[in-house]
């Protein structure tokens, strides 16, 4: 087991291989203007499940996110290139300059263009109890955290493949990253029970299946000598429950102005224990399978939001989130069957293979939108966003990465018959680009926890096309069954 | 557990997630398929170096078993943990191929000068040795002398693996794995262990397996 622990570092889980939309690793944007905390719609088993209460009947809801993404990474010369990967530096720097008839191996500019979708289908019923009460219930599944990414290759090194290294086709990135998914699937139930048309009070819960699928290049020696590149690859899972709250209160008891909100539990409470294998090729052609953990954090996240209508054919949102990234400070590699990675003083327990400080920050969003109704059937709406960046310089890497962003969101949504609607609308997301040149930390620490300086360039772009269905239908109306559509 | 992950192109390309990748998200490109990566990556390995495991200095690669008395002989031999990469434990190294097995002696070395012997020699093996001259040598518990300790003063006991190949190179090295157990538990995963023919062995001597050397005396 411990011959793995110079490649646990490839974990780093690794890869954290983020398409992220939000803060961190957060990618909750189903329901598009409609995905907030205040909403009636079954995304309300996620973002507030009081909401529910505010539904009627039966709601059915399908929706799809369609993203691109493209990324780069452009990492500066840190040592000169030799005949042979020669170290440069301090005595005990692990940075390793390029062959020279490797150039563009190590250092250059990495990218990756990637299109990715994530489905969500839920469903909710509102059933009257009396004349002040009601109880509701929804069941759904989304993916409310993590992505996936996949780089270019470097076609200097793909026809003809190098003579003597293998490992310069999968780009300059490759010491952090080269493919990998990581990202937690929610099945989730909830209840919601009304009081007076006032006061909508909800809870969810259910099971979130948590996978970690990447791969980067690594060496024995933690360092990004090409002439020791081997390969890590860790495949691992885990399902844990996940538990939610909120209340919604209308004021006026009618949709003129809704206040929601809503918490969210960290995923398995106390985190989520990843269990799978790691495979390793050393870098002199051996090829192992271990068994490991992979111990993880996922945050909590706390909503609140309002929305208003000054008038029948206007509503006016804002809302925002704070997703308390700040939890995942380490991210723990352990032999099987550790309970925890610290013993109740701090110290890592004698079972850890490998620690990985990522100290994170609280991550903050915040979305503002307005919905005007043409006619009872037709919707268009917009909004703007901002999400802050929870990644450090210290720990930003390109499977980690993550920026201050500002989006801007456009669409409709039409009722094409009294029970069935379509929302369709634009999403750009604007990244800040960073450089974190000479800021990275990670070539700074401990032996067990060491890699690649991974200080450079970074910037992306992310767009999305939100599409979602809604089928309505009140079996529990007194009259003929009104139309739903108009929910939102 | 040794893989053996090579795949036709054609399965490559179809792998399980691949095929749910596709499907659920409609045709969409980039999906991850990380295990396509490492086969991959393996075969790129194999076709440079060809299979088997390696040990040699910019070489890497097994070979054919080494003839009785091809390799046998005195040896520089320097154990360089990650936390001093660039200050080895130094030993002359006595090794001997019988057949299908090896058997190593190792004389602790004064660390300041590299020459100085200290204390007894450790006698290790016999290892087995695979049809590729791949080896992996669990030393079991060895005591390092603290003249040897190129870090502080103190006597070391460590728990020490080593892996390679003894095939006819310029130098000989390989992965060292375990740790030290006493006066402090220090895993030294990530360290390396080099062997230079003493018939050829100038000062520094190599440290990794990339022709790094050690720092000069």
């Amino acid at each position: 087991m411990r011959s793995i622990i110079a490649f646990s570092t490839a974990l780093g889980v690794a890869a954290f291989a983020s398409n992220a939309n939000a803060t961190g690793l957060s990618t909750a944007r189903f329901g598009g203007e409609h995905g907030h905390p205040m909403t009636d719609n079954p995304t309300a088993i996620y973002y507030n499940p009081g909401g529910i209460g505010m539904s009627k009947g039966v709601n059915i809801f399908l929706d799809g996110n369609f993203a691109w993404r493209v990324a780069t990474f452009e990492h500066d010369e840190l040592c000169p290139a030799a005949a042979e990967p020669q170290k440069c530096g301090a005595a005990d720097t692990n940075e390793f300059g390029e062959a020279q008839d490797a150039i563009g191996s190590n250092y250059g500019k990495g990218s990756l263009t990637n299109m990715v979708a994530a489905p969500m289908l839920g469903a909710t019923v509102n059933i009257p109890i009396g004349e002040d009460y009601a109880l509701g219930y929804g069941a759904a599944f989304f993916v409310p955290f993590g992505g996936s990414s996949s780089w270019d290759k470097n076609d200097a090194y793909a026809e003809p493949p190098h003579p003597r290294y293998p490992g310069p086709v999968d780009g300059v990135q490759r010491w952090w990253a080269i493919d990998g998914t990581l990202r937690s699937l929610f099945i989730s139930n909830a209840l919601s029970f009304s009081i007076h048309d006032f006061a909508h009070i909800g809870l969810s819960g259910g099971v979130a299946i948590s996978k970690v699928n990447t791969i980067r290049a690594k060496s024995l020696d933690n360092s990004n000598n090409l002439a020791a590149e081997g390969r890590a690859w860790i495949d691992a899972d885990d399902i844990n429950a996940h538990l939610g709250g909120g209340v919604v209160l209308t004021p006026f008891r009618n949709d003129e102005l809704r206040i929601g909100f809503s918490y969210q539990m960290p995923v398995g409470v106390q985190g989520v224990t990843m269990q799978g294998t790691l495979s390793i090729n050393d870098g002199f052609g051996n090829v192992t399978e271990n068994d490991v953990e992979l111990q993880h954090v996922w945050p909590d996240v706390f909503r609140l939001g309002a929305s208003y209508k000054p008038m029948p054919e206007l509503e006016l949102r804002l809302f925002g989130d704070m997703t308390r990234w700040n939890l995942l400070e380490d991210q723990c590699i352990t032999e099987v069957g550790t309970p925890e990675c610290r013993d109740g003083e701090g110290q890592l327990v004698d079972e850890v293979i490998i620690n990985l400080p990522r100290n994170w920050n609280v991550g903050v969003g915040v979305r503002a939108g307005a919905s005007y109704w043409l006619d009872e059937n037709i919707e268009v709406f917009g909004g703007m966003s901002y999400d802050s960046n929870a990644v450090p310089d210290s720990t930003m890497e390109p499977a980690l990465m993550d920026f201050h962003d500002i989006g801007v969101s456009a669409g409709g949504r039409f009722g094409f018959t009294d029970w069935l609607a379509m929302a369709v609308s634009y999403t750009q997301l604007f990244y800040i680009p960073r450089d974190t040149t000479g800021k990275s930390e990670l070539a700074q620490q401990e032996p067990a926890s060491l890699g690649p300086d991974a200080g450079g360039k970074y910037s992306q772009m992310i767009g999305f096309l939100n599409l979602n269905f809604q089928a309505s239908f009140d079996p529990f109306a007194d009259d003929e069954p009104e139309d739903q559509t108009a929910n939102e | 557990m040794i893989l053996a992950p090579v795949r036709s192109p054609m399965m490559r390309q179809l792998t399980l997630p691949t095929l749910i990748c596709f499907g659920s998200l409609f045709l969409l490109t980039g999906c991850p398929d990380p295990d396509v990566e490492f086969a991959d990556f393996t075969e790129r390995y194999e076709d440079i170096h060809g299979s088997g495991s390696g040990g040699m200095a910019g070489v890497g690669g097994g070979c054919a078993v080494p003839s009785m008395g091809e390799l046998d002989g005195e040896y520089f031999f320097a154990l360089a943990p990650p936390q001093s990469a660039k200050k080895p434990a130094p030993f002359t190294a006595t090794l001997a191929v019988n057949g299908a097995t090896f058997t190593l002696s190792l004389q602790p070395l004064d660390a300041e000068d590299r020459v100085t012997a200290i204390g007894s020699a450790i006698d290790l093996g016999p290892f087995d040795l695979a049809d590729d001259a791949t080896f992996e040598a669990d030393l079991g518990t060895i005591i390092i002398p603290s003249e040897t300790n190129p870090l502080t003063t103190s006597e070391l006991t460590g728990e020490v693996q080593l892996a390679g190949a003894l095939c006819p190179a310029d130098y000989l090295c390989g992965p060292a794995t375990g740790s030290i157990t006493m006066p402090v538990m220090l895993p030294i995963d990530g360290a390396f262990w080099t062997m230079e023919s003493m018939d050829t062995f100038a000062e520094p001597p190599k440290v990794d397996c990339s022709g790094g050397t050690a720092d000069p005396l």
